[in-house]
């Protein structure tokens, strides 16, 4: 026996004449047939609008799902998003594609933003490791609460190296 | 009386790194006279407050970080356990009933990871988040947080008019009194606390160096 299964995902940043960003977002296989959008508001990136469609669904709600996906309006990308949308939307009893399709929409608007400056780094040729280190300390220094946070933030990190990040009463 | 209002402690808060006991012995060795317990979603109960705090010979008090749809938020005065995240018109709801206090924590953390230079927000912009019409005073002084999220917390809380606090958000050791909130007054309880956060009797500083 043939077991064919075909899955479709889009998501798309499109930036309104308000100033605000909708995101589409569709998923589309044998099981599941969905599509949402989102709109934030900048400068702050709260969510002022959500809507989801269900023609689809595994999940007991079926086609009702998507009343759920208001419960996002009002969150702001930032942190604790992850931990915020799965709370909201559920957790692990809520449905997981549509709580999925929030924070993929949220990844697109991040990428939406911070792509082009990572391309711009990449494109870039560095000729000591200083110089190589020098943005991502910039980013830490910048966030501290990424410090010890992982091994490439830990203690004796070559990134860490140099920075005053303990101490930190300014 | 010098108190960091922000303190994460082991197992209660499971990304904390600190033992109580260990907590206390550093807080003394820094300076510190009180500290607040807001462990995430978990409260300690009163006795076992009461014997650390006979132990250790400063004052501990208890409140309670809680996640909404708006970010975290201290709440002292509220004694009842949240497991799951809340929506903050609900929370504001429950706890002003009680009779609590709420502080919005750290309420510009990771605001500028991305962007840059694009997402320029002005203070007078973020005054206008609704979080702010919900709480009762607003974190100032994050000791996780960088200098320039901090500066927006604070010239945010004084074009509302919010009282601003500071506390460490200590989930190490050495991160207690980062920053703390120093009162004019001695306090023995919450109701003190907060009572004190509201008449504006105090200053934000840094626990005295430890040596």
């Amino acid at each position: 026996m043939t077991v064919a299964f075909m899955r479709n995902k889009m998501v798309e940043v499109e930036p309104l004449p308000t100033g605000n960003l909708a995101v589409y977002w569709r998923l589309s296989d044998d099981l599941i047939d969905v599509d949402m959008t989102l709109t934030f508001q900048l400068p702050d990136l709260e969510i002022v609008d959500a809507a989801a469609h269900v023609r689809r669904s595994p999940h007991r709600e079926g086609v009702k799902a998507g009343e759920v996906i208001r419960k996002m309006i009002g969150v702001r990308v930032g942190g604790g998003l992850r931990k915020i949308v799965r709370g909201l939307m559920g957790g692990d009893g809520g449905n997981i594609d549509l709580t999925e399709g929030v924070l993929e929409c949220c990844n697109a608007v991040i990428l939406n933003f911070t792509l082009p400056g990572i391309q711009e780094f990449e494109k870039y040729t560095y000729t000591t490791e200083e110089e190589r280190l020098a943005p991502v300390r910039a980013m830490l220094q910048a966030n501290p609460r990424l410090y010890r946070s992982c091994v490439a933030f830990a203690e004796d990190s070559p990134i860490v190296r140099g920075l005053d990040l303990k101490g930190g009463v300014s | 009386m010098i108190v960091d209002l922000h303190v994460h402690t082991k197992p209660l808060s499971p990304c904390s790194h600190i033992d109580p006991l260990e907590m206390v012995a550093e807080a003394k060795r820094r300076g510190l006279d009180g500290i607040c317990l807001t462990e995430h979603h978990a409260l300690w109960g009163r006795g076992e407050l009461d014997e650390l705090a006979r132990q250790s010979g400063i004052a501990i008090f208890s409140g309670n970080e809680i996640t909404t749809d708006q970010g975290d938020i201290l709440v002292f005065r509220y004694p009842v356990h949240v497991p799951d995240i809340i929506p903050i018109a609900e929370l504001r709801r429950e706890v002003l009933a009680a009779g609590g206090f709420m502080i919005a924590a750290h309420p510009f953390r990771g605001f500028k990871v991305f962007g840059f230079g694009q997402l320029r927000m002005t203070p007078e912009q973020a005054a206008k988040r609704r979080l702010f019409q919900l709480v009762d005073a607003m974190e100032v002084c994050n000791g996780k947080l960088s200098e320039e999220e901090n500066r927006m917390a604070l010239e945010v809380s004084k074009i509302l008019g919010l009282a601003g606090t500071g506390g460490s958000d200590a989930h190490q050791i050495d991160e207690i009194g980062k920053w703390v909130t120093v009162f004019e007054r001695e306090i023995r309880n919450e109701q003190e606390l907060t009572d004190e956060i509201r008449a504006g009797r105090y200053t934000i500083g840094a626990a005295p160096a430890a040596s």
